[in-house]
C-alpha cells in the first residue's frame, strides 16, 4: 500500500520540493530559536538531514532534483534582486569605495593564493587544486572557471559549499578576535569569502550587512574569474 | 510578487544572453544584477514596484542553496583520500582571506578618518 504510493511519489517534482521545504522550515525554526546563532546554519543542518534520508529511503539525487531544481532555480532571480538593496545603499557604498577596493584586492588574492598553496603542500592532486582555486566565488563562476582550466565542476561545487558554510559559521568569531565591528567590513568580507551563503547569512542578520555582502560576493566573483587562471598558471610554472 | 519575479527573470535572461554573446566567464545572473542596478539608477521609480518582493526573496536565499549542497552525496567518491587536503585548505584559506581583507579595510578606513580629521584641524587652525 505504502510502496504503491511512495515509489511513484519520489519520482514527482512534489517530492523534492516538499522534502526541501519541510526540512528548511524545521531548521529555520531552530535557527530562529537559537537567535540566529552562526553554528546553527540552516544549509548545513538541512544537508545533514536530507542526505541520510535519501540514502536510507534509496531515493537517488537525480530523483530528488526533479523537484528540488525549482528551488535552486530561484537563485538566479535572487542574485539579480541584489541590485535592489545595492541601489538603495549606493551613497554608503560610494563613500567607502577606497576601503572596499583595497579589501577586495587583499581578500580575493589571499583567498585564491592560500587555498592553492595549502592544497599543493598537502599533496592534493592537480584536479583538486584547480577545482578549489575559485572556492570563494559564487557557484556558477567557480564551476565555469575551474572547468575551463581542467578542474571538475562537481569538485568545485564541494569546495564552494564547504567554504560558504565554514565561512558563515566562523565569521563572527574571526571578527571578534581581530576586533572588527563595522557592519560595512563584516558584510563585505562575509560575501567576499562565503559568496551567496554569506549573503544569505548577512540578510539573516540585517539588510545593511546583507547589502554589503552582496557587493562583496559580486565583486569577488568578477575578480576571481580573472585571478584564478593567472594563479593556476603560476602554480604550474613554479611547481 | 509576480511582477517582480517577471522583472527579475527578464534581467536574468538579458544577462544570460550577454554572457553567451560576450564569452565572458561571468554568469548570467551576475550580469543581470549589473543591468538591473544601472536601470534602477536611471529609473529610481522602478524601485518602489520591486523592493518588497525582492527583499522577501533575498531573505529566503538560504533555502535555495540546499539542493546543490545535497549534491555532495554524489561526489564524495571523487575525493578518495584527499579529504584532509580539502578540509585543511578550505579552513586555513577562508580564515586568512576573511581576516586579511577585513584588517586591510579597517586600516584604510582609519587612515581616511585620520586624514579627514587632520584636514578639519588644519582648516580650524587657519581660522
Amino acid at each position: 500500500m505504502l510502496n504503491e504510493f511512495w515509489l511513484p511519489f519520489t519520482k514527482t517534482p512534489l517530492f523534492g520540493i516538499l522534502l526541501t521545504l519541510l526540512v528548511y522550515v524545521l531548521v529555520a525554526w531552530l535557527a530562529q530559536k537559537s537567535r540566529f546563532h552562526p553554528l546553527v546554519n540552516p544549509v548545513a543542518l538541512s544537508v545533514l538531514l536530507i542526505v541520510p534520508f535519501l540514502v536510507y529511503t534509496g531515493v537517488s539525487y537525480e530523483d530528488y532534483m526533479v523537484g528540488a531544481q525549482y528551488i535552486s532555480f530561484l537563485l538566479g532571480p535572487a542574485t539579480v534582486a541584489l541590485a535592489v538593496p545595492l541601489a538603495r545603499q549606493l551613497e554608503r557604498v560610494r563613500k567607502a569605495w577606497l576601503p572596499l577596493v583595497c579589501g577586495l584586492l587583499a581578500g580575493s588574492l589571499v583567498a585564491v593564493l592560500s587555498v592553492v598553496l595549502v592544497a599543493a603542500l598537502l599533496g592534493a592532486e592537480d584536479v583538486l587544486i584547480i577545482s578549489l582555486a575559485p572556492k570563494s566565488a559564487t557557484m556558477p563562476i567557480a564551476m565555469g572557471v575551474s572547468e575551463k582550466l581542467g578542474g571538475l565542476a562537481s569538485l568545485a561545487a564541494v569546495g564552494v559549499m564547504g567554504t560558504g558554510i565554514f565561512g558563515v559559521m566562523t565569521a563572527r568569531y574571526i571578527f571578534k578576535v581581530i576586533r572588527i565591528e563595522s557592519p560595512e567590513i563584516r558584510g563585505f568580507m562575509l560575501g567576499l569569502t562565503a559568496h551567496g551563503i554569506g549573503v544569505a547569512r548577512g540578510f539573516q542578520i540585517s539588510n545593511e550587512i546583507g547589502t554589503f555582502a552582496g557587493l562583496g560576493m559580486s565583486l569577488n566573483g568578477l575578480l576571481t574569474a580573472f585571478l584564478v587562471p593567472l594563479v593556476v598558471t603560476l602554480h604550474f610554472v613554479l611547481f | 510578487m509576480l511582477l517582480t519575479l517577471a522583472i527579475l527573470c527578464f534581467f536574468q535572461a538579458l544577462g544570460e544572453w550577454v554572457s553567451v554573446l560576450s564569452g565572458l566567464p561571468i554568469p548570467g545572473p551576475v550580469l543581470g544584477m549589473v543591468f538591473l542596478f544601472i536601470t534602477l539608477l536611471l529609473k529610481p521609480g522602478l524601485n518602489h514596484h520591486i523592493a518588497a518582493a525582492s527583499e522577501q526573496l533575498l531573505k529566503s536565499m538560504m533555502v535555495m542553496f540546499i539542493p546543490v549542497c545535497v549534491g555532495i552525496m554524489t561526489s564524495y567518491t571523487l575525493l578518495k583520500g584527499q579529504w584532509l587536503a580539502l578540509v585543511v585548505a578550505i579552513v586555513i584559506s577562508t580564515v586568512l582571506a576573511m581576516a586579511v581583507g577585513a584588517l586591510v579595510m579597517h586600516k584604510v578606513m582609519k587612515h581616511l578618518e585620520k586624514q579627514a580629521h587632520n584636514q578639519k584641524k588644519a582648516v580650524s587652525d587657519v581660522e
